[in-house]
């Protein structure tokens, strides 16, 4: 049986995808959804996503606001702190060191 | 815990767990070797001995995924639950155990609710319930979705959506002391058995006026009669569970 890793590896920087969609201003979950799915990530099921962006949220690298829509209960966007502007960097910068490492080895590999 | 206790232990365990024997030697064998090579403790390089008997003994070494197209699913570390209701209940079923943080997965094939909640960090699931004709389905799925409105199954005329609380709520949303699992699984009210005696009731009366008008048959007509009824409804019992298994089936 074939094991797909896409989601071990997706679950190991959700967070930091979900960070960077708000990159170019605030978003609400789905439409944040629907960019890591356009992006070949897949759909991220509300029950995966939610808990991310509370987690977020709740570390202060997130914040949120509830706001009536003219239909529909409203939504709850979500905008980037300045602690998650930082973060971003910071977890960029770690993860495309590792992106390089895991390269760097998997090319090491293929040549030999 | 020695090197010794923790090895020992990690054996019993990995019998629990119904690992074959030789493998266990294996791994037991390739372990220590690890831990002296490393110059380590043998809690300390491989933590818990429980924990590392769990990740020992899965049969599969990685995340499992959806339908392997890499799709995220929620956290693994998840506890199961199966109900079922009425349709005069079940929206207020589904209210009420959605507020105790039981996400339905899917319907199965006898259109119980397969619910799972997230052990570590369980929040609220709001639930609603459309009647559509198949042909409006996907257009009301897509005018929900921004919503947060996933849909999660269908029954007859029913589609089902479900979406987080935290779509509203945020962190509010979660639950911090979950209940219990509830006991009782089959929840049939008095409306369901009022409805079925009422259809009962029809249906006997159209037979009975139908006899009584073609005139009193004598037994062995009647008793085609009845056959006729039984394997008729058969027919249509079947033809209803195909429909359904075809319904459930292309959910997942």
């Amino acid at each position: 049986m074939v094991t797909d890793r896409r989601a071990s590896w997706l679950k190991g920087v959700l967070d930091l995808l979900v960070l960077a969609c708000l990159t170019g201003g605030e978003s609400y979950g789905y439409e944040i959804a629907r960019r890591l799915d356009e992006a070949g990530l897949g759909r991220i099921k509300g029950g995966t996503l939610y808990p991310v962006l509370n987690r977020l949220e709740e570390s202060g690298l997130l914040e949120a606001e509830f706001r009536a829509t003219e239909r529909g209960p409203g939504r709850r966007y979500y905008r980037l702190t300045e602690e998650g502007r930082s973060a971003l960097k910071t977890q960029g910068d770690a993860w495309a060191g590792f992106h390089h490492s895991v390269t760097r080895l998997l090319e090491q590999r293929e040549d030999g | 815990m020695t090197d010794g206790t923790y090895f020992d232990r990690l054996v019993v365990l990995l019998r629990d767990r119904e690992v074959p024997e030789d493998r266990i030697d294996e791994l037991v064998r390739e372990l220590t070797a690890y831990g002296e090579e490393a110059g380590a403790d043998a809690a300390e390089e491989f933590g818990s001995v429980a924990e590392l008997a769990t990740q020992l003994s899965e049969r599969e070494p990685t995340v499992t995924t959806g339908p392997g197209d890499g799709q995220l699913e929620p956290d693994d570390a998840a506890e199961a639950w199966v109900w079922t209701a009425d349709a005069f209940k079940e929206q207020r079923l589904l209210d009420r155990f959605g507020g105790q943080g039981w996400e339905v997965d899917r319907l199965d094939r006898l259109g119980r609710f397969v619910c799972r909640r997230d052990l570590g960090h369980p929040m609220r699931w709001e639930y609603r319930r459309e009647t559509l004709a198949h042909s409006g389905r996907s257009a009301r799925s897509v005018q929900l979705a921004p919503e947060g409105w996933e849909q999660f199954g269908v029954w007859g005329p029913f589609t089902y959506y479900k979406r987080p609380g935290a779509v509203l709520d945020g962190p509010a949303a979660r639950i911090d002391e979950p209940p219990a699992p509830p006991a009782k699984r089959v929840h049939f009210g008095k409306r369901l058995y009022a409805w079925l005696a009422v259809c009962v009731l029809a249906v006997a009366s159209a037979f009975w006026s139908g006899v009584t008008v073609a005139g009193i048959p004598d037994g062995s007509t009647l008793a085609g009669a009845c056959v006729g009824f039984a394997v008729a409804g058969l027919a249509v019992w079947l033809l209803g569970r195909s429909a359904l298994r075809k319904q459930t089936s292309g959910r997942r």
